[in-house]
């Protein structure tokens, strides 16, 4: 069972390993027997022509596995699934990251990954929304719109030959991300889904899964219209940037992103995949037991989540049946 | 007209000559030098790759993609046309008053369907596997009247018919079959019947024979007929003269018909179960059919394409690409399910680099070419590995509802070039492969310029997927072809 780094008391521990052994014998059919280490084998038919996929090596004519895993069969392919690894980015995947350099016509960004993530200029709508080439002046005004230490949001585009990624951000709810909070997490804990952006409505909070783990909590904005953000920072001075922040955010929504911020930070303790559901019901869980938004990072919350994470995924199984 | 005369990039101006080696009149010369354009008709379709790269970005909206383009631009606006005609058959319709409309209605529905189970029935009583050994000289068979008016439905069970003698039947060559991949049982037959007819001549020496009951006024011919146009065969056999070229000889054959069917009214029909011995289950369900027949009610479009995705295994229930979704995500330049497919049964995985290479110029071939020469035995076993692929990628879509037509489609493959680019892999020159083809040099040329297209994406394709080997199986092709002047970017060097 891995290792979880909380204080736990005698009769929280034992009710947490009540809990995560119930979830266990929920899922423990699948796939038990496929689970490989390094160097072990994988048995194929040897008449077959076996593709060999990620993760798989050929050693003595037989096929061993590179990485420890689950194996994966598709058609005449096989291949090893890790399932705690490194980021491993596909197109198409929303990233969120931050600002580590401005260089030229482009900003290079810290993505939790082996190399940073490259936001070409062009990839980029301008502040004026005009769809035209980018002019020395627009590459003079690059800190106008992204400085380091910003965070964004954005999508992969490519790779580049060297492996590392490029980046862009052009459609409108892309871009900078502002009042609210990161979160990293384990990158296999966020899994590739139909949206990554959610609005909770009922607390006026966006939630953003990146799929590198790294997690934005924060105010809503109906569109992230860098327009009228840039006019507004071109009358008022820079100076009073960051106070104008945090002044706009009322108190309730700020609590609101605490809340589901550190319900994100539990579920990621305790290793439960992050999906919306999930996260909802660990929010609504603190919320009826009138939890302090502190308490919830607590043992007992932690114990309670998992408690009710197995009762409702036992729930669901039942459903199904 | 359209096209340019003189050299790219180095001459602006060009004189362009007209010789006609026909009579051509004025005005169509002048249409074809100063005419209008072709209309500009959208042929735009979904494809299986677009919908996967759309569904591989969170905003993908295929959909979306669809309203915008230029088809659906193209098809909104024939809709007033569209509209102002139904409004015109509409008028049409109401102005005609029937009696007991409904019964008659009813009456109506019965027939059509009465006649598409007796069409079943002689579907498979005439196939040629039963009636082959039936169609003896001599024979008496009821045929269609020719000058049956399709366009108006007939309010009556009975069609118009005649009888025949049977003297001969031949089988059909058709030409754009390959004959030795036909059975004999397969191939379509004509009939010789000698029959009453009427012969018409018809302006310039072509001659228009027209079927007719024996009773009215005619002559007595031999004509061809299609196995279709036979409604029933007789039991009763004539004996005929060996030489029927005289026409009392016909007339008297006619005659004796005539004296049979007056006898028997009926005919004495060949009973299909008892006398032919047709066994077959369909037959038997044709036969004791009573209900309606299912219509296939249409589904729209995009809403199939995405269930065909699921089932095979492309995309998970929840619309997030799989892997095979993704390796066909590369592919836009070919079929991207049979060739994705192909790619994870490990075809491409053990053949040698130039076999693999015809096995792809398949893909890229669309042009149909007479009289193609079969490819040898090696490139003809992995081409029919090619066509069972595709069979079941289209039995799938199938059973999605989407419109494809099985056979139309693995037929879409053709082995024509196979021989031709295997050649070119193995490093002939370009005059010794145009030797073993007939098609067109520039064909030949943007076929292999298209097969080099898919191979890249191949390469990015097994990239994805991880296998090392098969990408440089890939990579070592691509080097194979590229030479020469096949690839050579402008012929003025």
């Amino acid at each position: 069972m891995r290792e979880i780094q909380l204080s736990l008391n005698q009769t929280q521990k034992i009710r947490l390993q009540k809990a995560l052994q119930k979830l266990e014998s929920l899922h423990s059919k699948v796939n038990s027997d496929a689970s490989v280490t390094v160097a072990d084998t994988i048995p194929i038919s040897l008449e077959d022509s076996i593709l060999k996929g990620h993760g798989t090596a050929e050693r003595n004519g037989e096929v061993v596995a590179t990485v420890c895993g689950v194996v994966e069969r598709v058609n005449m392919l096989v291949y090893v699934r890790s399932l705690r690894s490194r980021f491993k980015p596909e197109i198409g995947d929303i990233i969120v990251g931050r600002v580590v350099e401005v260089a030229q016509k482009r900003w290079k960004l810290e993505i939790n990954f082996n190399q940073d993530a490259v936001l070409m200029l062009s990839s980029m709508n301008l502040p004026d929304g005009i769809q035209r080439r980018r002019t020395a002046v627009d590459e003079l005004n690059m800190r106008n719109v992204f400085e380091e230490n910003d965070v964004i949001c954005a999508e992969v585009r490519n790779f580049q030959n060297d492996g590392s990624l490029q980046l862009q951000a052009r459609s409108q709810k892309y871009g900078k991300l502002e009042k609210g909070q990161l979160l990293t997490v384990p990158p296999y804990l966020v899994k590739r889904q139909k949206q990554h952006f959610h609005h909770l409505v009922q607390y006026g909070v966006d939630l953003i899964l990146g799929c590198n783990g790294f997690i934005w909590v924060g105010e809503h904005c109906d569109a992230r219209d860098t327009v009228a953000e840039e006019q507004l920072n071109n009358t008022e001075e820079q100076n009073t940037k960051s106070t104008r922040v945090s002044e706009n955010v009322p108190l309730e929504t700020r609590r609101s992103i605490c809340r589901v911020a550190n319900a994100v930070r539990v579920l990621s303790t305790l290793g439960f995949s992050l999906t919306l559901e999930v996260i909802l019901e660990a929010f609504n869980l603190s919320s009826t037991l009138n939890l302090g938004i502190d308490e919830m990072l607590g043992s007992e919350f932690h114990v309670l989540v998992a408690e009710k994470e197995a009762e409702r995924r036992s729930s669901l199984t039942k459903k199904k049946r | 007209m359209s096209g340019r005369a003189g050299r790219r990039g180095i001459d602006d101006r060009g004189i362009c000559i007209l010789m006609v080696d026909e009579k051509l009149e004025p005005p169509t010369a002048k249409m074809m030098l100063k005419g209008s354009a072709d209309s500009l008709n959208s042929a735009f379709h979904l494809s299986y790759n677009m919908l996967l790269n759309q569904m591989r970005c969170e905003d993908g909206d295929p959909e979306n993609l669809l309203r915008n383009s230029f088809y659906q631009f193209q098809a909104d606006r024939a809709i007033p046309d569209l509209e102002k005609q139904v409004k015109v058959l509409e008028e049409e319709r109401d102005s005609m008053i029937i009696e007991e409309e409904d019964n008659l209605k009813n009456y109506y529905d019965l027939i059509q369907q009465y006649k598409s189970l007796k069409k079943d029935v002689c579907d498979i009583v005439f196939s040629p596997k039963y009636c082959l050994p039936f169609l003896q000289a001599g024979r008496i068979v009821c045929l269609q009247c020719t000058g049956i008016n399709e366009s108006s439905p007939s309010f009556s069970i009975e069609d118009k018919v005649t009888w025949g003698v049977i003297i001969n039947f031949d089988r059909v060559k058709s030409f754009s079959e390959d004959d030795a991949s036909r059975k004999p049982e397969d191939s379509n037959y004509t009939v010789d019947v000698l029959t009453r007819c009427v012969v018409s001549r018809d302006g310039i020496a072509k001659k228009n024979i027209k079927i007719v009951p024996l009773k009215e006024s005619g002559e007595p011919l031999v004509v061809s007929v299609s196995i279709s146009e036979i409604t029933s065969l007789s039991s009763a056999r004539l004996y005929l003269s060996k030489d029927l070229l005289p026409l009392e000889v016909r007339e008297n054959t006619l005659k004796k018909v005539l004296e049979i069917l007056s006898r028997n009214p009926t005919g004495l029909p060949l009973d299909p179960e008892g006398d032919m011995k047709i066994q077959s289950n369909s037959y038997k369900k044709a036969v004791r059919r009573i209900e309606a027949l299912e219509h296939l009610f249409e589904k729209h479009e995009i809403a199939n394409l995405p269930l065909s995705s699921k089932n095979s295994k492309y995309v998970t229930s929840d619309d997030v690409v799989e892997l095979k979704g993704k390796v066909a995500c590369e592919i836009s330049s070919a079929d991207e399910l049979t060739l994705t497919e192909l790619m994870f049964n490990g075809v491409l995985k053990d053949i040698k680099v130039e076999e693999m290479i015809s096995l792809l110029s398949c893909f890229v071939w669309q042009e149909k070419l007479q009289d193609a020469a079969k490819p040898r035995e090696e490139l003809d076993l992995l081409f029919s590995q090619l066509q069972d692929t595709a069979r079941r990628v289209a039995k799938l879509q199938l059973e999605c509802k989407v419109q494809i037509d099985v056979e139309n489609f693995v037929s879409s493959f053709r082995p024509d070039i196979m021989e031709a680019v295997y050649a070119w892999a193995k490093g002939s020159k370009f005059y010794e492969i145009m030797e073993i083809t007939q098609v067109f040099e520039g064909s030949l040329i943007r076929a292999i310029r298209r097969l080099e297209e898919v191979l890249q994406q191949l390469i990015q394709a097994a990239k994805s997927i991880g296998e090392t080997e098969l990408e440089a199986k890939f990579e070592e092709a691509v080097s194979k072809i590229k030479r020469d002047i096949v690839f050579a970017a402008s012929l003025y060097l």
